[in-house]
């Protein structure tokens, strides 16, 4: 196969090039890095002030976290004193009737301004989305949000169609790579009399023929809030009667993960109910973390006057921790907010695929909260 | 006198670090760019502090460093506007240090920029680090099927980038 061979030798001189493009590795120092048990996870990124100096001849870069943690006896070379470098601003992507803007940190790109219900960033820099188009009708019910196309956008906006669901109303819930998968949460909803069900699918982006079957997720009077998935394959969300506010904890996995080879989290790990009685201010809201490796949901206080969330990590489920107050939010939306977490920043918005818009979406980061404009907001991809 | 003694986890990851260092900065450097490879590596490495309490524990500790950067390459690299930006701003602020790129080198990077994350990451360990499928499977913590699935789109992707 000359034709492979030269192609191989084409690429491995391509590589070739880019790597010697590499700067030098940075110095990390362990005495000065926060460990797991120091910090909570949301202080951690704000705590690390990481600098990046650059030495004079040598193009060496010393990157080193604040920390007072640790007394530095002077038995070691001290780290240069460092530039504070900004954090990474997280990304923010919002969806509604005035299109689908991406905000990084205080940049903010419409990518288009054609009304979209729903929009999630992946990692190439293009969105799947649906398109909002007013009220609809289909096997009798009314569904005001978005319709059941689904388009890719592209960074100028430019959408083309992705798939179609033909037998019933399709609704976005995340995106991640997983095992080398880059998965596209949905489900369909085949919502009729004759056959209420809400089936869960993976679709890998980079070419499957078949969605993978995640399994069904609701029915006639079930549903459940936007659903988080992790690069583990781990899956979580609120499930709901259509009747009720209150909602539970779920947990899925997309089959032959590593979540999948793992029992599934259940909420009595992390000390709550199985389930709750309608119409209370209950825990709600959950969400997997992008590393699969921590749950956070929407606790209430205060008799539900405010909510707060609270992360707990799989290793260490009934170790609980507030990571951000959440303001004072409506008590008949409550029962719809989902969390998009990353560490020291979350976006809460007021989800329903039944319901019209709502409350705006809001970001909580360590030292600021915001609100936007649009109807649903979410997190870059994996974290 | 009270030392500062690293925890042993720390101690240890970055030990771990100091060992692979030099192929985790190329690793990066093909996944996100010269400019943000730095970044990466440092933000991943500090998350992998942050998190793992048990270095020891970790059975694949060098595939773990490697994946935490692919992680955290994924997360970086958002969009290509984004990251046009950051290189722009880099450039201005004279503060890459990575040696100047020449013509081939720029081509490069923008081929590889045509392909996932976790294409470049099975492009570079197989082109660069010479592994064969399972060495790169266990690497990355993803089955055979999917390194030769990444693999396979990557070539084709890469023929017609080259070829046009």
């Amino acid at each position: 196969m000359p034709n492979d061979l030269d192609l191989d030798d084409r690429i491995r001189s391509l590589v070739s090039a880019a790597v010697k493009t590499a700067p030098v590795a940075p110095h990390i120092d362990p005495l000065r890095a926060p460990s797991a048990a120091q910090r909570p996870p949301w202080l951690r990124r704000s705590a690390i002030a990481l600098a990046a100096l650059l030495a004079a001849g040598g193009g060496y870069a010393v990157l080193q976290p604040a920390s007072d943690d640790h007394v530095d006896t002077g038995g070691r070379t001290p780290a240069t004193v460092p530039a504070p470098a900004p954090e990474q601003p997280p990304v923010i992507v919002t969806a509604g009737p005035d299109g689908i803007v991406e905000r990084v940190g205080d940049d903010k790109k419409t990518i288009t301004d054609e009304p979209f219900a729903m929009a999630l960033a992946l990692d190439d820099g293009t969105f799947v989305a649906q398109r909002h188009t007013g009220e609809s009708r289909r096997d009798g019910i009314t569904w005001p949000r978005s319709d059941t196309s689904v388009v890719r956008v592209d960074q100028r906006g430019k959408s083309t169609p992705l798939f179609e669901a033909k037998t019933g109303f399709v609704i976005l819930h995340d995106f991640a790579v997983v095992d080398g998968r880059r998965l596209l949460l949905y489900s369909v909803d085949v919502n009729n009399y004759a056959s209420g069900k809400e089936e869960l699918y993976a679709l890998d982006l980079d070419g499957a023929d078949h969605p993978l079957d995640v399994g069904t997720i609701g029915g006639w009077e079930a549903t459940t809030s936007r659903l988080t998935l992790s690069s583990t394959g781990l899956i979580v969300g609120t499930s709901y009667g259509v009747c009720c506010q209150s909602g539970n904890f779920i947990a899925l996995a997309v089959p032959d993960s590593a979540a999948a080879a793992r029992p599934l989290p259940k909420a009595t790990d992390f000390g709550l109910a199985d389930g709750y009685e309608d119409g209370c201010a209950c825990p709600t809201g959950f969400a997997v973390d992008p590393d699969g490796t921590a749950i956070y949901w929407l606790s209430p206080v205060d008799g539900g006057a405010t909510f707060t969330v609270v992360r707990a990590t799989l290793d260490d489920p009934l170790h609980t921790s507030e990571v951000a107050p959440v303001a004072r939010l409506d008590s008949s939306t409550f029962g719809r907010m989902s969390i998009d977490a990353d560490d020291s920043r979350f976006v809460v918005s007021f989800d329903s695929p039944y319901s019209e818009s709502m409350q705006p979406p809001m970001l909580f980061t360590p030292d600021r909260s915001a609100t936007f404009e649009g109807e649903f907001a979410t997190l870059g991809p994996n974290g | 006198m009270i030392a500062a003694v690293a925890e042993p986890t720390q101690a240890d990851v970055g030990a771990t670090y100091r060992d692979c260092a030099a192929d985790l900065i190329r690793y990066a450097t093909v996944l996100v760019g010269p400019s943000d490879a730095q970044d990466v590596v440092s933000d991943a490495v500090l998350r992998v502090f942050a998190s793992v309490k048990d270095w020891s524990s970790v059975q694949n500790q060098r595939g773990y460093l490697f994946r935490a950067v692919l992680n955290q390459a994924t997360s970086h690299q958002r969009s290509a506007g984004r990251r046009r930006r950051r290189e722009e701003r880099a450039i201005r602020a004279g503060r890459n240090d990575a040696p100047a790129p020449d013509a081939t080198s720029i081509d490069a990077h923008r081929a590889l920029a045509e392909l996932s994350p976790q294409q470049r990451a099975v492009v570079y360990l197989t082109y660069w680090e010479d592994l064969a499928t399972h060495q790169i499977a266990t690497l990355l913590d993803m089955s055979d099927g999917s390194v030769k699935k990444q693999l396979a789109r990557a070539r084709e992707q890469l023929r017609r980038i080259l070829d046009a």
